[in-house]
């Protein structure tokens, strides 16, 4: 007999659970380690929580923060604290600051001060004050883990902790784990180990809930920051603020785009893309562009816009039906 | 069928922005048989499963002046969403 190379289906499954204030997704090649991976993802995302979570006071940010109101204070870091935040500042530096750690006062000064159910179930929101952004490189982490934070910082770590945390479990798994993985935290997106064929089929998905593009990734991370999730009412029936602030005046980023959806070498840089974007508001492209970053920005007009090489659905093939419809309408 | 429109820039080489309608693109979708624009499953059990198969492939990527690293784009793909990226 003929000896033939088979190609063989290979079940992906997937586990769904809470943690972190989102929706996160474990995609495994091999069912018999999902339960594992799982395990091993909500444990991490636990001590994620109970290091960098603004909305429990004895968080290690929480604590940090509360010895900042008097003065510039300084802490010994967890591991899991010291490594999100070193992530942050990362994000920080390749951003030239447009995503930076340090905006936590300024987020609760435009309203996200609780947990955001709870900020979305108020009427309305009235800002009363401007809150500083003391500015990421006036944050200090030395080789021992020890923080050291300025007067009045809140650091908050929304932008990047799930992003990073993705990327770490994904490590994780691949460290301990057979099989490939996806691990999908809130939308921010990192796989590892082998590839199912073709890569992972990953949906481009609009606050609709529609999945407007779907991509294969074969290795980057993906991440897409939005200004239409999550938002509160900042007056009765009229506008709403979203959670993206822009670190240059701390006030809350344009709304020029809908959402933004990059690739990255890490969910961790995607995002840190994704969320620069946002702020750039109309000076993203140009950004991205310049920057190498693949990217589907979905502007709140309609209109899209697509950096680097970021696929068109099927573009070769309707432009081929295209022409055929013009040379037949010319006949 | 008209197929879609693109606003300037005109070219369509890997480096350049380009600009899409929603008009256009979801033409591009009807052309294409309805992919393209896709409404996802509502997710009613914890553990699902599908059929794929595995291979083993890299990305390219190069660092830039800033510290991004530069990679290469996703692909298009026809197939049915295995996760979602959405900004929440």
């Amino acid at each position: 007999m003929d000896s033939q190379t088979v190609t063989r289906p290979v079940p992906v499954v997937q586990a769904e659970f809470r943690a972190i204030g989102t929706t996160n997704r474990i995609l495994a090649t091999d069912l018999t380690v999902l339960t594992e991976a799982t395990a091993i993802a909500r444990e991490h995302l636990d001590a994620l929580d109970l290091a960098v979570s603004r909305f429990r006071p004895d968080s290690e940010v929480c604590r940090l923060a509360a010895r900042a109101a008097g003065g510039p204070a300084s802490t010994l870091a967890s591991p899991t604290f010291a490594a999100a935040l070193r992530a942050a500042l990362h994000a920080a530096r390749v951003t030239d600051g447009l995503v930076d750690p340090t905006v936590g006062s300024a987020v609760v000064a435009n309203g996200y001060d609780a947990d955001l159910d709870a900020v979305r179930d108020r009427a309305s929101f009235q800002r009363t004050r401007l809150a500083d952004v003391p500015g990421w490189e006036n944050v200090e982490i030395d080789a021992s883990d020890r923080v050291t934070v300025p007067a009045g910082c809140l650091i908050d770590l929304g932008a990047t902790a799930k992003a990073f945390a993705a990327d770490t479990i994904a490590g994780l798994l691949a460290d301990r784990l057979p099989g490939g993985f996806l691990v999908n935290l809130g939308g921010d997106i990192a796989v590892s180990g082998p590839l199912p064929a073709g890569g992972w089929r990953v949906g481009v998905q609009t606050a609709d809930g529609a999945v407007a593009q779907v991509v294969t990734t074969t290795g980057q991370g993906l991440a897409t920051s939005s200004t239409r999730l999550r938002t509160w009412a900042t007056d009765p029936g009229h506008n709403r603020a979203h959670h993206i602030v822009d670190p240059r005046t701390g006030l809350t980023a344009p709304s020029t785009w809908a959402q933004v959806s990059c690739a990255g070498a890490s969910a961790l840089e995607a995002n840190a893309a994704s969320t620069a974007a946002i702020v750039l508001g109309p000076d993203a492209p140009a950004w991205l562009q310049a920057h190498g970053i693949p990217a589907r920005l979905d502007g709140c007009d309609g209109e899209v816009t697509l950096t680097c090489g970021w696929p068109v659905p099927d573009s070769d093939a309707s432009q081929a039906r295209a022409e055929i419809a013009n040379a037949l309408a010319s006949r | 069928m008209k197929g879609p429109t693109m606003s300037t820039p005109r070219s369509t080489s890997p480096g350049t922005v380009r600009r899409w309608s929603a008009a256009a693109l979801a033409a591009v979708a009807v052309t294409a048989g309805g992919f393209g624009i896709q409404h996802a499953a509502a997710q009613t059990s914890t553990v699902t499963a599908s059929a794929t198969t595995t291979s083993s492939t890299t990305t390219n990527s190069s660092s830039t002046s800033s510290g991004l690293t530069a990679v290469a784009a996703p692909a298009s793909s026809s197939g049915s969403a295995q996760s979602t990226t959405s900004g929440s």
